[in-house]
């Protein structure tokens, strides 16, 4: 084999040779070549200089020992917490799906009934839901939570009131380990409030009604939206980001 | 020590289940080794220190991830992605031109204990070694440092980094390469048998 000039595949081959990071057989075709080629053979010096004054760098004595003392001694407890953590975490995904889904299937119950009854209470709940993810919304905007995670608790507050109580609590959890705010703790006891606010249901209501007759965006294709959005990214969140977090703190 | 101890290392596992005294041995047979790493890594003795301690809580705090694997090489990747996140965190900082002095090049600790056999190198040489060094991309530096200065092997870096063998190769060869290049540019610091040929 010739090599006719330096390129990068040369530099890298020879910098392996020296490291004896090359087959036998590599090994013996890089030799042969710098029997006879003086600029791999240069390159070769040069690399060698380097990696000679690299190793004499002297080692270095710590400062002081890094032991740990006999306060770290209770620690060891925590990250028995971790496990259930990645645990709650990964059930959001699965919460916002369970909430989406639970939003659809009262869109499909809604064009499915015509009685003004059950409007009334579809109506009804969205309107909760809504003033239950203002209020989110504005402890949210307090924290110092990322987006994604703000627009995970509003479907997730929403779905105390239509979905299992358990998904949101779940989700509701995930969020506040996830964050450790105490104002997006607040997420789980928002989600129990369902009593409707005398000052705003009046008020809201007839638009309600008139909004989810007709096909406009309607506040519970609203939520539709945002759980759909929080489905996606609370399963970036827990499927994907984690190849691109640092490995320290995982096998 | 018991004599009829196996070579198989059990200190890992007893750390894993809440041993903190077995953790610490562990603890003393790589600091200095993770200091090393830290202070080549980031050019300040005062940095190393605070990262390598950083190192070892966070080894501790998160000891459950020590699985099958060898302490020596988990404890770095602990150490060097500390180093990294602190590097960063040190280009988002508007540096001051102190900053960018004690980046360029600083004397080693002042209790570097000198070994009456490395008549080598200066300690000018030294320190304009450890310039050159911060001068490296960060991930070119920690392939050169781990290969070059702690002697680990390709598989071990790649394991280590993440990444595979083909980009450690990579990035060693370059580093080199580079390292090289700068200190080209003031040959007189260089030892006789390192000066380029004329």
């Amino acid at each position: 084999m010739g090599w006719f000039g330096r390129n990068e595949h040369d530099e890298e081959r020879l910098s392996a040779y020296l490291d004896g990071e090359l087959d036998a057989r590599q090994a013996e075709s890089v030799e042969r070549h710098l029997a006879s080629c003086h600029s791999c053979t240069a390159l070769m010096d040069e690399l060698r200089d380097v990696h000679a004054m690299l190793s004499d760098l002297p080692e270095l004595e710590p400062p002081r020992s890094f032991v740990l003392g006999p306060e770290y001694a209770q620690e060891p407890s925590r990250p028995a917490a971790a496990p259930p953590r990645r645990f709650t975490f990964a059930m959001a995904p699965a919460a916002a799906l369970a909430v989406f889904v639970a939003l659809v299937l009262v869109d499909v119950g809604n064009f499915s009934t015509s009685n003004d009854g059950a409007l009334e209470t579809v109506a009804l709940r969205a309107m909760e839901r809504e003033a239950d993810a203002d209020d989110l919304q504005a402890a949210g905007a307090a924290s110092m939570a990322p987006p994604a995670m703000d627009a995970a608790e509003g479907p997730t507050t929403a779905g105390g009131v239509g979905a299992a109580p358990a998904e949101a609590d779940g989700a509701g959890e995930a969020a506040r380990t996830n964050d450790e705010e105490p104002s997006i703790a607040n997420a789980g006891t928002l989600s129990t409030a369902e009593e409707p606010r005398p000052g705003i249901d009046p008020v809201i209501e007839p638009t309600q009604r008139e909004s989810d007759d007709g096909a406009g965006l309607s506040t519970l294709r609203i939520l539709q939206i945002v759980a759909l959005v929080a489905l996606l990214a609370s399963g970036f969140y827990v499927f994907a980001l984690p190849r691109f977090t640092r490995g320290g703190s995982q096998p | 020590m018991n004599p009829h101890v196996t070579s198989v290392d059990d200190r890992p596992s007893r750390a894993r289940q809440g041993d903190l005294s077995a953790f610490n041995e562990l603890v003393i047979e790589h600091q200095t080794l993770v200091y090393n790493l830290c202070y080549r890594m980031l050019g300040q003795a005062q940095a190393a220190e605070d990262s390598t301690q950083e190192a070892f809580v966070a080894a501790w705090r998160n000891i459950a991830s020590l699985r099958g694997e060898n302490f020596r090489p988990w404890i770095l990747r602990i150490a060097a992605n500390l180093c990294r996140d602190e590097l960063r965190r040190r280009v988002r900082r508007p540096s001051s031109s102190l900053d960018c002095a004690l980046e360029a090049g600083v004397p080693e600790p002042p209790d570097d204990d000198p070994d009456p056999e490395d008549t080598a190198l200066t300690s000018e040489l030294r320190d304009r070694l450890q310039a050159a060094l911060m001068q490296l991309p960060e991930n070119q530096r920690t392939a050169v440092v781990l290969c070059d200065v702690e002697g680990l092997d390709y598989t071990e870096i790649a394991t280590l980094m993440r990444t595979s063998l083909g980009t450690v190769k990579s990035r060693i060869a370059r580093g080199r390469l580079k390292l090289r290049e700068i200190l080209r540019r003031e040959p007189e610091l260089l030892p006789g048998r390192f000066r380029p040929e004329p």
